[in-house]
């Protein structure tokens, strides 16, 4: 059974890079995309992934709403967020939101990205 | 033995009730009767009274001797001890020939061995002089209290059990009760027992020295406002070896509060009134001192300003001026003059305090303080300038001048676009200047009296206020951009507060606050660091695509060398770019003051461990030797992710700029409340002409930009920033080729003064 991964995230380069990356360096996982909160609530109403890849700026329904639903559900499921904000407020609050771990995306590498989340997945 | 009580009891109220008319005691009439009222005995006294000798008396009553009325009056009275067996004692009062006549009379029953009442004994006497004594005694005693009632000033008589025997109306109102409250009460029942116990040692120093003494305090009201008052208590020798104290109190609240404003100025512009050669001093119309610069005190020889305010301009002079007038008639013409128009310089003959006179020239400035108008006199002894004329008129002018500036003080104070406020050390408000009352909404008249407390919104962190008091109350400055206070109308603004503490003769008298609203620049800073955020996140965005395109073309192709070292390099520029965003954008939040500051209590050897765990193997693969020793095993309060941002910086430079076979040193002690954590390498050091920028923003070594091209240059001025942020400080020593120390002392406990620290 294949490990499913959500991934929140609205720029269009980045979700392609993370497919990229992670299709072809994680085995037997799929990927799906939501490129807003909203989409995000919406698959996650329908089925529940393995981890949840969360960006926190985004249109309509930002991550910190998805956050808030996913505390309000009681829903199960590791939240990873991969975001540009880097202050500690933001970070947090999402930990006090039930985010698992915060990282800074422009100050990592993809390969370090790619050991994180295996790990999560383990 | 009946009779023999009845004389004891006699006795012992005459003495009690009359303590004072020990002379020449009234004669007592005494008699006995039998039990139908006729007389059986009576005194030579009474027997002369009634014009019979004593053997007369028996078998005779008193309708023998008195008018009828009076004598059924006797009866009466006789019947009534007869009946209830009781004793009986009076004072009655008769009109007898337009005479008027107090008899005290006092009556018992005689008893036979079984206990049966067989007849009355009594004894009176005239009592008419010692009423009549007593009387004026009370309409003397009347008389006082109406003359000190109408003095304004406080008086009060206290005994030696320090309890108030005599108070007058003024007193009353100045403690806020009634005198029936006060009489027989002490200070303890209205002071609090710190004030109280104040006024008791005065007290016992007049009664145990005989000499007056006389001080001034600050002292409470019932209705909470604070006022400063002058007591003078001096010993009274009452006739019957009494002693008493009697203490005159003057408000000099008003006198206080402007010398407070005054005090304010000197403390601004000391190099005028306290450094002035010359003696300036500040008069009242009337011609009382107010104050004297130490020059004034030096010039007249007094030894305290206390001594000097007590003199009066005449005193200070010779009895008679040059002119042939008397100085004190002279020197009310001068005063008056100068209160006209507006100065007023002359020529005066002084007396020093002990004796010898001198030349002197003389300004007299009027000044308005506090609405009220003083005089400022300016004295210049001419002793030793009688033949340089030219420098007397050089002096005069800059007289003039330092007169002109000392009327600014006031005029200074009050047009301060800086909100200022004095401040009594309770702290109640003496002063406060328009621009205060601008800022806060409330009128001087409406704040005088009051604690500064009532501009808190409850807004502001508690441990500001902890830290202000902890810092005033030392006698050092305190400043703070964290103030949140609330106007009278209850709007909120952000305040910057100075608050200094005056002293005057070693302990604080009065603080002075200054404040201005910096609620746009709060919101500005606030507005930059929002901004600095989203431009640090919009810079992020394609920053991350850069990055992770870089990481990608890797994965998937393959490189010549040439390509693999550009690569190399754009890799590394883009790593280095993302750490300049991290700290522009640290930077940004420690100068908006928005980096919130932990106070945790860490062990900094734990602190120390997990470094070394890091380093130690990051400077092996560059074949660096790195040393640890830590002999702080002191706790410290502070921010311990700073710290280790602190620590960070310098140990990856350290490592970063020492070449292979070098050695880096890490170690720690602790002096007194600071520790001191020093970072040694043998690396490439920096130029000594560069020494002096090492701190600021952007700076890289000339000796290393070739070298070494990773860099922000903003690393050393992050550890500045947070060093400063944490309370402490940082040093280097370096020599080019070679290496660096940089040491780093941080408080072990925080300090509450710094800036910033309680975001």
């Amino acid at each position: 059974m294949p490990k499913k991964i959500l991934i929140a995230e609205d720029d269009h380069f980045l979700v392609k890079m993370y497919k990229l990356q992670l299709e072809d360096g994680i085995a037997d996982i799929t990927v799906e995309i939501a490129l807003n909160g909203q989409e995000a609530i919406d698959s996650l109403k329908k089925e529940l992934p393995d981890l949840l890849l969360l960006d926190l700026l985004m249109p309509e329904v930002d991550g910190f709403h998805v956050l808030e639903y996913i505390k309000k559900e009681k829903l199960q499921l590791p939240v990873v967020i991969l975001s540009n904000l880097s202050q500690d407020v933001d970070k947090e609050k999402c930990i006090a939101l039930g985010a698992k771990d915060y990282f800074v995306k422009s100050d990592m590498d993809l390969d370090e990205l790619s050991d994180k989340i295996k790990k999560f997945l383990k | 033995m009946a009779f023999f009580r009845l004389l004891m009891y006699t006795k012992r109220i005459t003495n009690n009730r009359h303590p004072s008319s020990q002379h020449a005691p009234p004669p007592k009439k005494i008699f006995a009767k039998d039990k139908n009222l006729r007389y059986l005995w009576c005194n030579t006294h009474l027997a002369k009274d009634l014009g019979i000798h004593p053997r007369e008396i028996a078998g005779k009553s008193d309708f023998d001797f008195f008018p009828a009325a009076l004598a059924r009056k006797y009866r009466r009275d006789d019947r009534a001890v007869l009946r209830s067996g009781k004793m009986k004692d009076v004072e009655e009062h008769y009109m007898i020939d337009k005479k008027e006549l107090w008899v005290h009379t006092v009556k018992m029953p005689v008893r036979n061995e079984r206990g049966r009442i067989i007849g009355i004994q009594g004894v009176f006497w005239d009592m008419t002089n010692q009423k009549m004594l007593e009387n004026s005694v009370k309409e003397n005693e009347e008389r006082i209290q109406k003359i000190a009632n109408a003095i304004p000033d406080p008086v009060f008589v206290k005994n030696e059990k320090h309890r108030w025997i005599f108070i007058n109306d003024a007193f009353c109102r100045l403690i806020g009760r009634k005198r029936e409250q006060l009489i027989d009460r002490s200070d303890y029942d209205f002071f609090p027992k710190k004030q109280a116990d104040v006024f008791w040692k005065q007290d016992d120093q007049v009664f145990q020295t005989g000499k007056p003494n006389i001080n001034e305090e600050w002292i409470t009201e019932r209705a909470g406002h604070i006022r400063r008052i002058s007591t003078k208590k001096r010993l009274l020798h009452l006739a019957n070896h009494t002693r008493v104290l009697v203490g005159i109190i003057r408000d000099i609240t008003k006198r206080e509060r402007d010398k407070a404003a005054l005090f304010t100025s000197q403390t601004k512009y000391s190099t005028l009134y306290n450094a002035s050669s010359d003696a300036i001093m500040l008069l009242s119309p009337t011609g009382k001192f107010i104050s004297g610069n130490p020059a004034t005190l030096r010039l007249f020889g007094c030894r305290s300003e206390k001594e000097f305010t007590r003199c009066t301009p005449s005193g200070l002079s010779p009895r008679t001026q040059p002119n042939g007038m008397t100085s004190k008639q002279l020197a009310s013409k001068m005063m008056q003059k100068a209160m006209t128009d507006g100065s007023h310089s002359f020529e005066w003959m002084h007396r020093k305090k002990s004796g010898g006179t001198f030349p002197a020239s003389v300004l007299l400035t009027r000044m308005t303080i506090d609405g009220q108008q003083v005089l400022q006199a300016t004295v210049r002894d001419r002793t030793e300038q009688k033949n340089k004329e030219l420098l007397i008129i050089t002096a005069q002018n800059r007289l003039e001048d330092e007169a002109q500036r000392s009327l600014q003080f006031k005029k200074a104070l009050d047009s301060s676009s800086i909100a200022t406020v004095i401040t009594t050390p309770e702290p109640a408000i003496l002063y406060v200047n328009p621009a205060w009352e601008t800022l806060t909404g409330y009128t001087m008249q409406e704040a005088l009296g009051q604690n500064p407390r009532i501009l808190q919104s409850g807004k502001t962190p508690p441990i500001i206020y902890k830290s202000l008091w902890y810092t005033i109350t030392k006698g050092q400055e305190f400043h703070t951009d964290d103030i949140i206070n609330k106007r009278k109308d209850g709007s909120i603004f952000n305040a910057e507060l100075r608050v200094y503490p005056i002293r005057e003769e070693k302990h604080i008298q009065y603080y002075v606050g200054m404040q201005t609203d910096i609620t746009s620049r709060i919101l500005g800073e606030e507005a930059k660091s929002a901004f600095m955020s989203l431009v640090s996140h919009q810079l992020r965005t394609p920053l991350t695509a850069i990055r992770w395109g870089l990481n990608l073309i890797k994965k998937f192709g393959t490189f010549t060398p040439k390509q693999e070292e550009i690569f190399q390099d754009v890799h590394n520029a883009t790593a280095r770019m993302a750490e300049t965003i991290n700290i522009m954008l640290k930077l940004s939040h420690i100068e908006s003051g928005e980096l919130p500051v932990k106070q945790e209590s860490i062990n900094l050897c734990d602190v120390f461990q997990t470094l070394q765990t890091e380093y130690e193997p990051l400077a092996h693969t560059k074949n660096i030797s790195c040393t640890f020793s830590c002999a702080t095993h002191n706790r410290a309060v502070t921010d311990s992710g700073l710290l280790r941002e602190i620590l960070d910086n310098l140990l990856s430079n350290a490592i970063k700029y020492t070449p292979a076979g070098g050695t880096v040193e890490f170690s720690s002690q602790c002096i007194g409340n600071t520790a001191r954590i020093s970072i040694s390498d043998t690396g490439l050091g920096i130029p000594k002409q560069e020494q002096q920028k090492v701190f600021s923003k952007f700076f890289r070594g000339t000796n290393v930009v070739n070298q070494i091209p990773d860099g922000t240059g903003l690393g050393l001025y992050l550890v500045y920033a947070l060093t400063q942020l944490l309370g402490g400080s940082v040093t280097f020593q370096s020599k080019e080729n070679s290496g660096t120390t940089f040491t780093v002392s941080l408080p072990l406990t925080p300090s509450y003064a710094k800036k910033n620290s309680h975001r």
